[in-house]
């Protein structure tokens, strides 16, 4: 199996993450939870290139936060968290799916290694194993509510939202380009993060009885 | 429960990384109490990864995961920094603090290519060999049947008549044997050529000579 390249996104937000592990490592679990909320979905879609199986995709994800958290007194915060965690995840996958390659009667439909070399390859094409519709449902709805809500938007509310969470720009270059000060950039990111969770909310609450 | 919106916003700003630092540990500590802000940081997460990704992951998915994952995390315990810490520093200290340490003896440069024990190992063993060839040649070459040596056998008798004599000066001491003396007397030829006839000048200075010789 070729190695997966080096994550694109550059969540450049190293600063909180650091301040989350040292926390955690100090033994607070709540601060390792929230870490992993904020990196369960990327995590996820990473190991989901390659693995189809959606369950087995959660238990791998699950096995790359146990392992990260037991590592993490090693995580010297010289690198990014994500990149750090991102490696963790690679090797898991890899050890998991090298373990499934020994019992041949899940071989062909757990796991594909065709993702890596298909450029054309997309979440959203690939539909994945054992997911009820209702939860596929459920997703698409949410993202459809999404895209709704920021289309709904002010132009300069949704290009600072835009700039951060795509580009992955700092506040301090939205501001250079937008041409406005620094807190205007961050007061427009957050009140087109909440526009946008006032519709996304209810949905979620809706989809779930429990509290995430 | 705290609602306000500046709250929300050090949330959003904590959520990119983006907050002072001085906003950071109490915007952290109401996040880790608050389920209000706990639901928001959910969401903006959410909001990003729809926004990269395109596609959305199921709610209650997501809320069985981390139910999953704080059941996993609870049986997990983590070592404390500080012992890793001075560990790790202690690790990385000794190699080049080798001198300070009393006792540890120091490994020589040259280790790694010359193994001395085997040098003196070969050495011991080049000398048993030159010294039993010495002898053979030299009978050899003298033409004359090898004669066997006469071993007197000592006796317990004989070894008590016989008196020993102990160098005494500043040279290590050496219990003599006068028959041991006599053989070596007896046998002189033999002592201080190689194989070739010529002096070998550091086998003379391996035997003790007694006055005979």
């Amino acid at each position: 199996m070729t190695e997966q390249p080096f994550p694109t996104e550059p969540p450049k937000d190293s600063d909180s993450d650091a301040l989350l592990v040292q926390r955690a490592v100090a033994g607070d679990q709540h601060a390792y939870g929230l870490l992993v909320v904020k990196y369960q979905r990327r995590i996820q879609r990473l190991i989901g290139r390659m693995v189809r199986d959606v369950d087995l995709v959660e238990d791998i994800a699950q096995e790359t936060f146990i392992r990260a958290y037991r590592a993490l007194h090693q995580f010297r915060g010289d690198a990014q968290f994500y990149t750090w965690l991102y490696r963790i995840a690679i090797n898991t996958a890899k050890k998991f799916l090298g373990d499934l390659q020994r019992d041949r009667t899940v071989f062909g439909t757990d796991f594909k290694l065709d993702s890596e070399k298909d450029e054309t390859y997309s979440p959203r094409n690939e539909p994945t194993t054992l997911e009820t519709p209702e939860s596929v449902l459920a997703a698409k709805e949410i993202a459809a509510a999404v895209n709704a809500a920021l289309a709904a938007l002010p132009e300069d509310l949704r290009q600072a939202l835009t700039l951060r969470e795509i580009e992955g720009l700092n506040y301090e270059e939205i501001a250079d380009m937008m041409n406005c000060p620094i807190g205007t950039v961050r007061s427009r990111i957050f009140r087109a993060r909440e526009a946008v969770s006032a519709k996304v909310k209810p949905m979620l609450e809706k989809q779930t009885d429990k509290r995430w | 429960m705290n609602l306000l919106p500046e709250n929300f916003e050090r949330l959003s700003a904590l959520t990119d990384g983006q907050l002072p630092e001085d906003e950071e540990v109490q915007t952290l500590d109401w996040l880790a109490h608050d389920e209000d802000a706990q639901s928001s940081w959910n969401t903006y997460h959410l909001l990003g990864e729809v926004m990269r990704s395109g596609v959305a992951t199921c709610p209650d998915r997501d809320a069985a995961f981390m139910q999953r994952m704080n059941a996993a995390l609870a049986k997990e315990s983590i070592q404390p920094l500080q012992i890793d810490a001075i560990k790790n520093e202690a690790i990385q200290a000794r190699p080049q603090d080798f001198s300070a340490i009393k006792g540890i003896k120091t490994p020589a440069a040259n280790d790694a290519f010359i193994h001395w024990r085997w040098v003196g190992g070969l050495a011991a063993l080049l000398a048993v060999v030159v010294v039993s060839w010495q002898g053979l040649s030299a009978g050899l070459d003298q033409g004359a049947a090898p004669q066997l040596a006469q071993v007197i056998v000592p006796t317990r008798q004989s070894v008590a008549a016989l008196p020993l004599v102990v160098a005494r000066d500043e040279t290590p001491v050496m219990i003599r044997d006068p028959q041991l003396d006599a053989f070596l007397s007896a046998h002189k030829q033999f002592g201080g050529t190689s194989a070739f006839q010529k002096p070998s000048g550091f086998l003379s200075n391996a035997v003790f000579e007694g006055d005979a010789r």
